[in-house]
Protein backbone atom coordinates (compact mmCIF):
# COMPACT_ATOMS: atom_id res chain seq x y z
CA UNK A 1 0.00 0.00 0.00
CA UNK A 2 1.46 3.21 -1.21
CA UNK A 3 1.15 6.03 1.61
CA UNK A 4 -0.74 8.32 -1.00
CA UNK A 5 -3.87 5.56 -1.14
CA UNK A 6 -3.48 5.03 2.07
CA UNK A 7 -3.84 8.93 3.05
CA UNK A 8 -6.46 9.44 0.07
CA UNK A 9 -8.45 6.17 1.57
CA UNK A 10 -8.05 7.41 5.45
CA UNK A 11 -9.55 11.10 3.88
CA UNK A 12 -12.25 9.26 2.45
CA UNK A 13 -13.39 7.18 4.96
CA UNK A 14 -13.45 10.58 7.62
CA UNK A 15 -15.48 12.29 4.86
CA UNK A 16 -18.12 9.05 4.18
CA UNK A 17 -19.64 9.08 7.34
CA UNK A 18 -19.62 12.98 8.97
CA UNK A 19 -21.84 11.88 12.41
CA UNK A 20 -19.65 8.97 13.46
CA UNK A 21 -16.57 11.22 13.20
CA UNK A 22 -18.26 14.19 15.08
CA UNK A 23 -19.74 11.73 17.37
CA UNK A 24 -16.20 10.06 18.16
CA UNK A 25 -14.42 13.54 18.46
CA UNK A 26 -16.70 15.07 20.71
CA UNK A 27 -16.98 11.93 23.10
CA UNK A 28 -12.82 11.13 22.77
CA UNK A 29 -12.28 15.64 23.38
CA UNK A 30 -14.74 15.80 26.80
CA UNK A 31 -13.14 12.64 28.02
CA UNK A 32 -9.64 13.90 27.55
CA UNK A 33 -11.10 17.34 29.03
CA UNK A 34 -12.58 15.65 31.64
CA UNK A 35 -8.75 13.63 32.48
CA UNK A 36 -6.46 16.58 31.68
CA UNK A 37 -8.64 19.15 34.27
CA UNK A 38 -8.81 16.18 37.02
CA UNK A 39 -4.59 15.69 36.28
CA UNK A 40 -4.53 19.13 36.48
CA UNK A 41 -6.45 19.57 39.44
CA UNK A 42 -4.68 16.59 41.41
CA UNK A 43 -1.15 18.15 40.47
CA UNK A 44 -2.30 21.41 42.41
CA UNK A 45 -3.39 20.03 45.15
CA UNK A 46 -0.27 17.70 45.20
CA UNK A 47 1.84 20.77 44.99
CA UNK A 48 0.26 22.63 47.66
CA UNK A 49 0.71 19.89 49.94
CA UNK A 50 4.01 19.52 49.78
CA UNK A 51 4.74 23.01 49.77
CA UNK A 52 2.98 23.37 53.01
CA UNK A 53 4.30 20.33 54.48
CA UNK A 54 7.98 21.53 53.06
CA UNK A 55 7.36 24.21 56.19
CA UNK A 56 6.15 22.38 59.01
CA UNK A 57 7.91 22.97 61.99
CA UNK A 58 7.95 21.01 65.49
CA UNK A 59 7.22 24.00 67.79
CA UNK A 60 7.70 23.99 71.84
CA UNK A 61 6.30 27.20 72.89
CA UNK A 62 7.96 28.19 76.75
CA UNK A 63 5.84 29.26 79.66
CA UNK A 64 6.83 32.25 80.57
CA UNK A 65 8.13 30.91 84.46
CA UNK A 66 10.26 28.83 82.89
CA UNK A 67 14.01 28.48 83.90
CA UNK A 68 17.30 28.21 81.94
CA UNK A 69 17.72 24.28 83.16
CA UNK A 70 14.00 24.29 81.40
CA UNK A 71 15.05 25.68 78.30
CA UNK A 72 18.35 23.99 77.98
CA UNK A 73 16.66 20.63 78.55
CA UNK A 74 14.02 21.19 75.66
CA UNK A 75 16.74 22.56 72.98
CA UNK A 76 18.89 19.39 74.11
CA UNK A 77 15.70 17.12 73.19
CA UNK A 78 15.01 19.02 69.87
CA UNK A 79 18.79 18.82 69.19
CA UNK A 80 18.44 14.91 68.18
CA UNK A 81 15.87 15.70 65.80
CA UNK A 82 17.72 18.60 63.71
CA UNK A 83 18.79 22.06 63.85
CA UNK A 84 16.97 24.32 66.63
CA UNK A 85 15.30 27.25 65.28
CA UNK A 86 14.88 30.26 68.64
CA UNK A 87 12.56 32.38 68.55
CA UNK A 88 11.79 34.95 71.14
CA UNK A 89 8.68 35.98 72.03
CA UNK A 90 9.19 39.74 70.75
CA UNK A 91 10.37 38.31 67.51
CA UNK A 92 7.29 36.62 66.97
CA UNK A 93 5.39 39.10 67.63
CA UNK A 94 7.32 40.97 64.82
CA UNK A 95 6.80 38.30 62.73
CA UNK A 96 3.05 38.31 63.28
CA UNK A 97 2.82 42.29 62.57
CA UNK A 98 4.83 41.49 59.78
CA UNK A 99 2.35 39.22 58.56
CA UNK A 100 -0.57 41.38 59.05
CA UNK A 101 0.75 43.72 56.59
CA UNK A 102 -1.35 47.03 57.39
CA UNK A 103 -3.39 45.76 60.29
CA UNK A 104 -0.97 44.84 62.15
CA UNK A 105 -0.73 48.37 63.92
CA UNK A 106 -3.50 46.82 65.89
CA UNK A 107 -1.40 44.59 67.81
CA UNK A 108 -0.13 47.99 69.45
CA UNK A 109 -3.09 48.64 71.55
CA UNK A 110 -2.04 45.21 73.70
CA UNK A 111 -1.36 45.72 76.96
CA UNK A 112 1.50 43.02 76.93
CA UNK A 113 3.03 40.86 74.53
CA UNK A 114 0.87 37.42 74.59
CA UNK A 115 3.10 35.15 72.67
CA UNK A 116 5.61 33.02 73.89
CA UNK A 117 9.37 31.98 73.25
CA UNK A 118 9.73 28.59 71.07
CA UNK A 119 11.85 26.13 69.92
CA UNK A 120 11.33 24.67 66.74
CA UNK A 121 13.01 22.25 64.57
CA UNK A 122 11.94 21.32 60.49
CA UNK A 123 9.48 17.74 60.67
CA UNK A 124 8.89 17.71 57.04
CA UNK A 125 11.29 15.06 57.02
CA UNK A 126 10.73 13.06 59.76
CA UNK A 127 8.47 10.45 59.98
CA UNK A 128 4.99 11.29 61.31
CA UNK A 129 5.27 8.88 64.23
CA UNK A 130 8.08 9.98 65.79
CA UNK A 131 7.45 14.02 65.29
CA UNK A 132 3.90 12.55 67.09
CA UNK A 133 5.45 10.34 69.41
CA UNK A 134 8.39 13.66 70.26
CA UNK A 135 5.52 16.21 70.85
CA UNK A 136 3.57 14.06 73.42
CA UNK A 137 7.14 13.38 75.37
CA UNK A 138 8.32 17.19 75.00
CA UNK A 139 4.83 18.13 76.63
CA UNK A 140 5.16 16.62 79.38
CA UNK A 141 8.81 18.64 80.09
CA UNK A 142 8.76 21.35 82.99
CA UNK A 143 8.68 24.55 81.48
CA UNK A 144 6.56 23.84 78.45
CA UNK A 145 3.43 25.19 77.42
CA UNK A 146 2.07 23.56 74.30
CA UNK A 147 3.59 21.45 71.44
CA UNK A 148 2.64 22.06 67.91
CA UNK A 149 3.77 20.74 64.65
CA UNK A 150 0.79 20.78 62.55
CA UNK A 151 0.41 16.88 62.55
CA UNK A 152 -3.50 16.99 63.66
CA UNK A 153 -3.92 18.74 60.01
CA UNK A 154 -1.53 17.75 57.66
CA UNK A 155 -2.20 13.65 57.96
CA UNK A 156 -5.61 13.81 57.28
CA UNK A 157 -4.81 16.13 54.61
CA UNK A 158 -2.34 13.67 53.17
CA UNK A 159 -4.85 11.13 53.57
CA UNK A 160 -7.75 12.64 51.91
CA UNK A 161 -5.23 13.93 48.85
CA UNK A 162 -4.60 10.11 48.74
CA UNK A 163 -8.14 9.35 48.47
CA UNK A 164 -8.66 12.19 45.86
CA UNK A 165 -5.89 10.77 44.04
CA UNK A 166 -7.43 7.12 43.62
CA UNK A 167 -10.73 8.58 43.06
CA UNK A 168 -9.51 10.82 40.27
CA UNK A 169 -7.86 8.08 38.75
CA UNK A 170 -10.57 5.44 39.00
CA UNK A 171 -13.29 8.06 37.45
CA UNK A 172 -10.59 9.25 34.69
CA UNK A 173 -10.25 5.33 34.15
CA UNK A 174 -14.11 4.98 33.78
CA UNK A 175 -14.60 7.56 31.92
CA UNK A 176 -11.72 6.72 29.58
CA UNK A 177 -12.75 3.03 28.92
CA UNK A 178 -16.28 3.91 28.40
CA UNK A 179 -15.66 6.39 25.87
CA UNK A 180 -13.19 3.46 24.27
CA UNK A 181 -16.39 1.60 23.85
CA UNK A 182 -18.83 4.52 22.75
CA UNK A 183 -15.83 5.33 20.05
CA UNK A 184 -15.73 1.51 19.24
CA UNK A 185 -19.21 1.29 18.72
CA UNK A 186 -19.34 3.77 15.92
CA UNK A 187 -16.63 2.83 14.78
CA UNK A 188 -18.20 -0.45 14.37
CA UNK A 189 -20.81 1.15 12.54
CA UNK A 190 -18.64 2.52 10.01
CA UNK A 191 -16.61 -0.80 9.48
CA UNK A 192 -20.14 -2.31 9.31
CA UNK A 193 -20.67 0.90 6.15
CA UNK A 194 -18.11 -0.58 4.73
CA UNK A 195 -18.71 -4.15 4.83
CA UNK A 196 -19.15 -4.13 1.02
CA UNK A 197 -15.82 -2.85 0.36
CA UNK A 198 -14.14 -4.98 2.59
CA UNK A 199 -15.55 -7.76 0.75
CA UNK A 200 -14.29 -6.70 -2.13
CA UNK A 201 -10.73 -6.03 -1.27
CA UNK A 202 -10.45 -9.42 -0.05
CA UNK A 203 -11.54 -10.71 -3.06
CA UNK A 204 -8.61 -8.83 -4.99
CA UNK A 205 -5.83 -10.32 -2.30
CA UNK A 206 -5.80 -7.64 0.18
CA UNK A 207 -4.06 -8.28 3.34
CA UNK A 208 -6.05 -7.99 6.75
CA UNK A 209 -3.30 -5.30 7.41
CA UNK A 210 -4.03 -3.61 4.29
CA UNK A 211 -7.85 -3.45 4.86
CA UNK A 212 -7.27 -2.36 8.73
CA UNK A 213 -4.76 0.64 8.43
CA UNK A 214 -6.86 3.07 6.85
CA UNK A 215 -9.69 2.02 10.01
CA UNK A 216 -6.35 2.61 12.55
CA UNK A 217 -5.28 6.17 10.81
CA UNK A 218 -9.11 7.02 11.04
CA UNK A 219 -9.10 6.18 14.52
CA UNK A 220 -5.56 7.76 15.18
CA UNK A 221 -6.40 10.94 13.61
CA UNK A 222 -10.07 11.38 15.33
CA UNK A 223 -8.20 10.74 18.66
CA UNK A 224 -5.28 13.68 18.27
CA UNK A 225 -7.96 15.72 16.42
CA UNK A 226 -10.02 15.12 20.07
CA UNK A 227 -6.99 15.50 21.67
CA UNK A 228 -6.28 19.00 20.16
CA UNK A 229 -9.63 20.36 21.04
CA UNK A 230 -9.55 18.97 24.92
CA UNK A 231 -5.79 20.37 25.04
CA UNK A 232 -6.57 23.75 23.63
CA UNK A 233 -9.53 24.39 25.95
CA UNK A 234 -7.69 23.52 28.66
CA UNK A 235 -4.75 25.89 27.74
CA UNK A 236 -6.88 28.69 27.44
CA UNK A 237 -8.61 27.99 30.85
CA UNK A 238 -5.45 27.74 32.24
CA UNK A 239 -3.84 30.65 31.07
CA UNK A 240 -7.33 32.65 31.65
CA UNK A 241 -7.79 31.56 35.18
CA UNK A 242 -4.64 31.02 36.46
CA UNK A 243 -3.86 34.44 37.49
CA UNK A 244 -7.32 35.01 38.98
CA UNK A 245 -7.27 32.02 41.25
CA UNK A 246 -3.51 33.19 42.87
CA UNK A 247 -5.13 37.32 42.96
CA UNK A 248 -7.52 35.34 45.20
CA UNK A 249 -6.44 32.69 46.97
CA UNK A 250 -3.04 33.72 48.03
CA UNK A 251 -1.85 30.72 49.52
CA UNK A 252 -1.58 29.60 45.74
CA UNK A 253 1.48 32.23 45.05
CA UNK A 254 3.58 29.94 47.03
CA UNK A 255 3.34 27.44 44.10
CA UNK A 256 5.17 29.81 41.63
CA UNK A 257 4.42 31.30 38.39
CA UNK A 258 4.53 28.11 36.70
CA UNK A 259 2.91 25.05 39.08
CA UNK A 260 1.55 23.48 35.94
CA UNK A 261 3.50 21.77 33.28
CA UNK A 262 2.00 23.39 30.69
CA UNK A 263 3.27 22.15 27.38
CA UNK A 264 3.90 18.61 28.15
CA UNK A 265 0.27 18.48 29.39
CA UNK A 266 -1.51 19.53 27.07
CA UNK A 267 0.94 17.38 24.21
CA UNK A 268 0.44 14.25 26.81
CA UNK A 269 -3.41 14.93 26.10
CA UNK A 270 -2.96 14.88 21.88
CA UNK A 271 -1.32 11.26 22.62
CA UNK A 272 -3.83 10.15 25.14
CA UNK A 273 -6.54 10.85 22.35
CA UNK A 274 -3.97 9.17 19.82
CA UNK A 275 -3.92 6.22 21.38
CA UNK A 276 -7.52 6.06 22.36
CA UNK A 277 -8.07 6.35 18.95
CA UNK A 278 -6.15 4.33 17.95
CA UNK A 279 -7.56 1.93 20.57
CA UNK A 280 -11.00 1.77 19.55
CA UNK A 281 -10.76 1.30 16.22
CA UNK A 282 -8.08 -1.05 16.50
CA UNK A 283 -11.13 -3.08 18.67
CA UNK A 284 -13.70 -2.87 16.27
CA UNK A 285 -12.30 -3.23 12.99
CA UNK A 286 -9.91 -6.10 14.57
CA UNK A 287 -13.07 -7.49 15.94
CA UNK A 288 -15.06 -7.68 12.56
CA UNK A 289 -12.04 -8.77 10.99
CA UNK A 290 -11.89 -11.83 13.21
CA UNK A 291 -15.43 -12.93 12.29
CA UNK B 1 -3.19 -25.66 -13.22
CA UNK B 2 -6.32 -26.18 -10.89
CA UNK B 3 -6.98 -29.85 -9.84
CA UNK B 4 -9.82 -31.45 -7.64
CA UNK B 5 -9.36 -34.77 -5.86
CA UNK B 6 -11.96 -36.62 -3.94
CA UNK B 7 -13.45 -33.44 -2.59
CA UNK B 8 -16.63 -32.76 -0.71
CA UNK B 9 -18.44 -29.56 0.73
CA UNK B 10 -21.38 -29.56 2.68
CA UNK B 11 -23.16 -26.71 4.38
CA UNK B 12 -24.96 -27.60 7.73
CA UNK B 13 -24.80 -31.57 6.76
CA UNK B 14 -26.22 -30.43 3.41
CA UNK B 15 -23.34 -31.79 0.51
CA UNK B 16 -22.89 -29.20 -2.22
CA UNK B 17 -20.26 -30.67 -3.68
CA UNK B 18 -19.70 -34.69 -3.53
CA UNK B 19 -16.12 -36.47 -4.24
CA UNK B 20 -15.30 -34.11 -7.06
CA UNK B 21 -12.31 -34.99 -9.16
CA UNK B 22 -11.31 -33.22 -11.87
CA UNK B 23 -8.16 -31.09 -13.77
CA UNK B 24 -7.78 -28.12 -15.63
CA UNK B 25 -5.37 -27.60 -17.46
CA UNK B 26 -3.32 -24.41 -17.81
CA UNK B 27 -4.29 -21.86 -20.57
CA UNK B 28 -7.39 -23.66 -20.82
CA UNK B 29 -11.24 -22.73 -21.29
CA UNK B 30 -13.73 -24.68 -19.26
CA UNK B 31 -17.39 -24.05 -18.71
CA UNK B 32 -18.76 -25.05 -15.85
CA UNK B 33 -22.22 -25.92 -15.94
CA UNK B 34 -25.39 -27.67 -14.14
CA UNK B 35 -28.79 -26.70 -12.48
CA UNK B 36 -29.36 -23.71 -9.88
CA UNK B 37 -27.76 -25.06 -6.72
CA UNK B 38 -26.02 -27.87 -8.46
CA UNK B 39 -22.48 -26.73 -6.94
CA UNK B 40 -20.96 -24.63 -9.29
CA UNK B 41 -20.64 -20.96 -7.34
CA UNK B 42 -19.20 -23.49 -4.13
CA UNK B 43 -16.59 -25.15 -6.52
CA UNK B 44 -15.08 -21.41 -7.77
CA UNK B 45 -15.24 -20.40 -4.15
CA UNK B 46 -12.72 -23.10 -3.35
CA UNK B 47 -10.95 -22.54 -6.06
CA UNK B 48 -10.32 -19.02 -4.50
CA UNK B 49 -10.57 -19.93 -0.77
CA UNK B 50 -14.00 -18.25 0.34
CA UNK B 51 -15.16 -21.85 1.37
CA UNK B 52 -12.77 -24.64 2.61
CA UNK B 53 -13.22 -28.29 1.82
CA UNK B 54 -14.18 -30.26 4.05
CA UNK B 55 -12.48 -33.62 2.62
CA UNK B 56 -10.41 -34.07 -0.48
CA UNK B 57 -7.07 -32.31 -2.19
CA UNK B 58 -7.50 -29.37 -4.08
CA UNK B 59 -4.46 -27.83 -6.43
CA UNK B 60 -4.16 -24.46 -7.81
CA UNK B 61 -1.01 -23.80 -9.47
CA UNK B 62 0.73 -27.06 -7.42
CA UNK B 63 -0.39 -25.40 -4.44
CA UNK B 64 -3.26 -27.48 -1.98
CA UNK B 65 -5.49 -24.69 -1.20
CA UNK B 66 -7.32 -26.75 0.82
CA UNK B 67 -4.68 -26.71 3.88
CA UNK B 68 -3.46 -22.97 2.89
CA UNK B 69 -3.01 -21.04 5.89
CA UNK B 70 -5.58 -18.25 6.59
CA UNK B 71 -2.75 -15.44 6.08
CA UNK B 72 -1.75 -17.05 2.56
CA UNK B 73 -4.89 -16.70 1.36
CA UNK B 74 -4.80 -13.12 -0.04
CA UNK B 75 -1.61 -13.92 -1.50
CA UNK B 76 -3.37 -16.93 -3.60
CA UNK B 77 -5.91 -14.27 -4.68
CA UNK B 78 -3.82 -11.91 -6.03
CA UNK B 79 -3.00 -14.63 -8.65
CA UNK B 80 -6.60 -14.96 -9.44
CA UNK B 81 -9.09 -12.60 -10.88
CA UNK B 82 -12.98 -13.82 -9.83
CA UNK B 83 -15.46 -11.91 -12.21
CA UNK B 84 -19.40 -12.59 -9.99
CA UNK B 85 -22.99 -12.11 -11.75
CA UNK B 86 -23.43 -8.80 -9.58
CA UNK B 87 -20.13 -7.31 -10.34
CA UNK B 88 -19.39 -6.39 -6.72
CA UNK B 89 -18.45 -2.66 -7.68
CA UNK B 90 -18.11 0.19 -5.39
CA UNK B 91 -20.68 2.31 -5.89
CA UNK B 92 -18.99 5.47 -4.29
CA UNK B 93 -15.89 4.54 -6.73
CA UNK B 94 -15.56 5.92 -10.37
CA UNK B 95 -14.58 3.37 -12.73
CA UNK B 96 -11.03 4.40 -12.68
CA UNK B 97 -10.74 3.56 -8.73
CA UNK B 98 -12.90 0.07 -9.16
CA UNK B 99 -10.45 -1.08 -10.92
CA UNK B 100 -7.57 0.27 -9.40
CA UNK B 101 -7.96 -1.22 -6.26
CA UNK B 102 -6.73 -4.54 -7.41
CA UNK B 103 -3.24 -2.22 -7.70
CA UNK B 104 -3.56 -0.54 -4.77
CA UNK B 105 -3.79 -3.74 -2.97
CA UNK B 106 -0.07 -4.64 -4.88
CA UNK B 107 1.22 -1.54 -3.62
CA UNK B 108 2.11 -0.22 -6.92
CA UNK B 109 2.98 3.09 -7.58
CA UNK B 110 0.56 5.92 -9.20
CA UNK B 111 2.00 5.82 -12.42
CA UNK B 112 1.76 2.16 -12.92
CA UNK B 113 -1.51 2.15 -11.79
CA UNK B 114 -2.51 4.72 -14.15
CA UNK B 115 -0.80 3.25 -16.89
CA UNK B 116 -2.37 -0.16 -16.60
CA UNK B 117 -5.76 1.01 -15.24
CA UNK B 118 -5.69 3.15 -18.74
CA UNK B 119 -4.56 0.41 -20.56
CA UNK B 120 -7.11 -2.51 -19.74
CA UNK B 121 -10.01 -0.29 -19.45
CA UNK B 122 -8.88 0.68 -23.12
CA UNK B 123 -8.83 -3.65 -24.04
CA UNK B 124 -12.39 -3.36 -22.72
CA UNK B 125 -13.52 -0.64 -24.51
CA UNK B 126 -14.08 1.70 -21.27
CA UNK B 127 -11.27 4.64 -21.75
CA UNK B 128 -14.14 6.94 -22.40
CA UNK B 129 -15.83 6.51 -18.47
CA UNK B 130 -13.24 6.54 -16.27
CA UNK B 131 -14.43 8.49 -14.19
CA UNK B 132 -18.00 7.70 -14.27
CA UNK B 133 -19.96 5.68 -11.07
CA UNK B 134 -20.77 2.63 -11.97
CA UNK B 135 -24.66 3.68 -11.57
CA UNK B 136 -23.90 5.37 -14.59
CA UNK B 137 -23.00 2.51 -16.37
CA UNK B 138 -25.31 -0.57 -18.09
CA UNK B 139 -24.65 -3.56 -16.97
CA UNK B 140 -22.53 -4.87 -19.73
CA UNK B 141 -20.30 -2.01 -18.84
CA UNK B 142 -20.31 -2.72 -15.26
CA UNK B 143 -19.50 -5.90 -16.18
CA UNK B 144 -17.05 -5.06 -18.31
CA UNK B 145 -15.29 -2.57 -15.42
CA UNK B 146 -15.42 -5.96 -12.69
CA UNK B 147 -13.82 -8.08 -15.53
CA UNK B 148 -10.90 -5.30 -16.34
CA UNK B 149 -9.84 -5.22 -11.81
CA UNK B 150 -9.60 -8.60 -12.33
CA UNK B 151 -7.42 -8.87 -15.00
CA UNK B 152 -5.91 -5.47 -14.22
CA UNK B 153 -2.47 -7.69 -13.07
CA UNK B 154 -2.48 -10.16 -15.31
CA UNK B 155 -3.42 -13.10 -12.87
CA UNK B 156 -3.09 -16.64 -13.99
CA UNK B 157 -7.04 -17.86 -13.38
CA UNK B 158 -9.94 -16.23 -14.18
CA UNK B 159 -12.79 -17.07 -12.37
CA UNK B 160 -16.00 -16.02 -13.87
CA UNK B 161 -19.71 -17.10 -12.37
CA UNK B 162 -22.29 -16.24 -14.22
CA UNK B 163 -20.59 -13.23 -15.85
CA UNK B 164 -23.04 -12.91 -18.49
CA UNK B 165 -26.20 -13.73 -15.89
CA UNK B 166 -28.29 -10.04 -16.53
CA UNK B 167 -27.15 -9.06 -19.63
CA UNK B 168 -28.91 -9.55 -22.58
CA UNK B 169 -27.87 -11.27 -25.88
CA UNK B 170 -25.62 -8.71 -26.90
CA UNK B 171 -23.72 -7.80 -23.81
CA UNK B 172 -23.55 -11.65 -23.71
CA UNK B 173 -21.25 -11.55 -26.68
CA UNK B 174 -18.97 -8.73 -25.87
CA UNK B 175 -17.96 -10.41 -22.67
CA UNK B 176 -17.63 -13.78 -23.93
CA UNK B 177 -15.36 -12.46 -26.41
CA UNK B 178 -13.46 -10.59 -23.82
CA UNK B 179 -13.05 -13.57 -22.11
CA UNK B 180 -11.81 -15.62 -25.23
CA UNK B 181 -9.33 -13.27 -25.88
CA UNK B 182 -8.19 -13.33 -22.24
CA UNK B 183 -7.64 -16.74 -22.61
CA UNK B 184 -5.92 -16.70 -25.96
CA UNK B 185 -3.56 -14.65 -23.83
CA UNK B 186 -2.46 -17.76 -21.57
CA UNK B 187 -5.27 -17.60 -18.72
CA UNK B 188 -6.90 -20.15 -17.61
CA UNK B 189 -10.70 -19.28 -18.07
CA UNK B 190 -13.29 -21.16 -16.10
CA UNK B 191 -16.77 -19.55 -16.69
CA UNK B 192 -19.82 -20.95 -14.75
CA UNK B 193 -22.94 -21.09 -16.45
CA UNK B 194 -26.46 -22.80 -16.45
CA UNK B 195 -27.01 -20.76 -19.93
CA UNK B 196 -27.52 -23.22 -22.06
CA UNK B 197 -26.93 -21.12 -25.59
CA UNK B 198 -23.39 -20.51 -24.09
CA UNK B 199 -22.29 -23.79 -24.20
CA UNK B 200 -24.17 -24.69 -27.94
CA UNK B 201 -22.13 -21.43 -29.21
CA UNK B 202 -19.11 -21.47 -28.13
CA UNK B 203 -17.73 -25.11 -28.10
CA UNK B 204 -15.34 -25.31 -24.74
CA UNK B 205 -14.63 -28.08 -22.67
CA UNK B 206 -18.12 -28.57 -20.32
CA UNK B 207 -17.72 -29.56 -16.89
CA UNK B 208 -21.48 -30.83 -15.78
CA UNK B 209 -22.50 -30.45 -12.03
CA UNK B 210 -25.41 -32.02 -10.69
CA UNK B 211 -26.84 -31.92 -6.87
CA UNK B 212 -22.80 -31.44 -6.10
CA UNK B 213 -21.26 -34.52 -8.32
CA UNK B 214 -19.07 -33.78 -11.55
CA UNK B 215 -21.05 -35.80 -14.12
CA UNK B 216 -18.80 -35.06 -17.33
CA UNK B 217 -16.14 -33.46 -18.71
CA UNK B 218 -13.62 -34.64 -15.15
CA UNK B 219 -10.37 -34.50 -17.39
CA UNK B 220 -8.72 -32.46 -20.74
CA UNK B 221 -9.78 -33.37 -23.64
CA UNK B 222 -6.57 -35.31 -25.39
CA UNK B 223 -6.41 -32.91 -28.71
CA UNK B 224 -6.61 -29.45 -26.27
CA UNK B 225 -6.92 -27.54 -30.01
CA UNK B 226 -10.44 -26.39 -30.50
CA UNK B 227 -10.23 -22.41 -29.93
CA UNK B 228 -12.98 -20.48 -30.01
CA UNK B 229 -15.24 -20.48 -33.06
CA UNK B 230 -16.84 -17.74 -32.77
CA UNK B 231 -17.00 -13.89 -31.84
CA UNK B 232 -13.59 -12.99 -32.49
CA UNK B 233 -14.36 -9.35 -33.63
CA UNK B 234 -15.82 -7.52 -30.29
CA UNK B 235 -14.14 -5.65 -28.90
CA UNK B 236 -10.77 -4.22 -30.34
CA UNK B 237 -8.22 -3.60 -27.66
CA UNK B 238 -6.38 0.10 -28.12
CA UNK B 239 -4.06 0.03 -25.55
CA UNK B 240 -2.19 3.29 -24.58
CA UNK B 241 -5.72 5.21 -25.47
CA UNK B 242 -6.84 5.08 -21.91
CA UNK B 243 -4.96 6.73 -19.97
CA UNK B 244 -6.36 9.02 -17.52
Amino acid sequence: MTPGYLAGRTWRGLRESPSGTLIAVASLALALFAAGALFAAGLLASRLLSAWGGELRLTVYLDDSATAADREAVAARLAHLGPVRTTGKAEALAQLRGSLGSLGSVLDDLPENPLRDAFSVAASSLPPALVAGQARSLATLPGVADVDYGGDLFAPAQRLLRFARRAGLAIVLVTLCATVALVANTFRLSVYARREEIGILRLVGATNLFIRLPFLLEGLAEGAFAGLIAAAVLGILWIRLWPRAVAAVSLLSSLGPHPLPLVPTLAGLVAAGALLGLTASGLSVGRFLGR
Amino acid sequence: MIQFFHVHKSYQGQPALTDVSLTVDKAEFVFLTGPSGAGKTTLLELIFCAERAQKGQILVNGRNVARIRASAVPYLRRNIGVVFQDFKLLPSATVFDNVALALHVLGRPRREIRRKVGEILAAVGLEHKVDSPPARLSGGEQQRVALARALVNDPAILLADEPTGNLDPERTDEIMALLAKVNTRGATVMVATHDRNLLTRWHRRVLTLDRGRLMTGASPPEDPAGAITEMETFPSSRPGRGSR
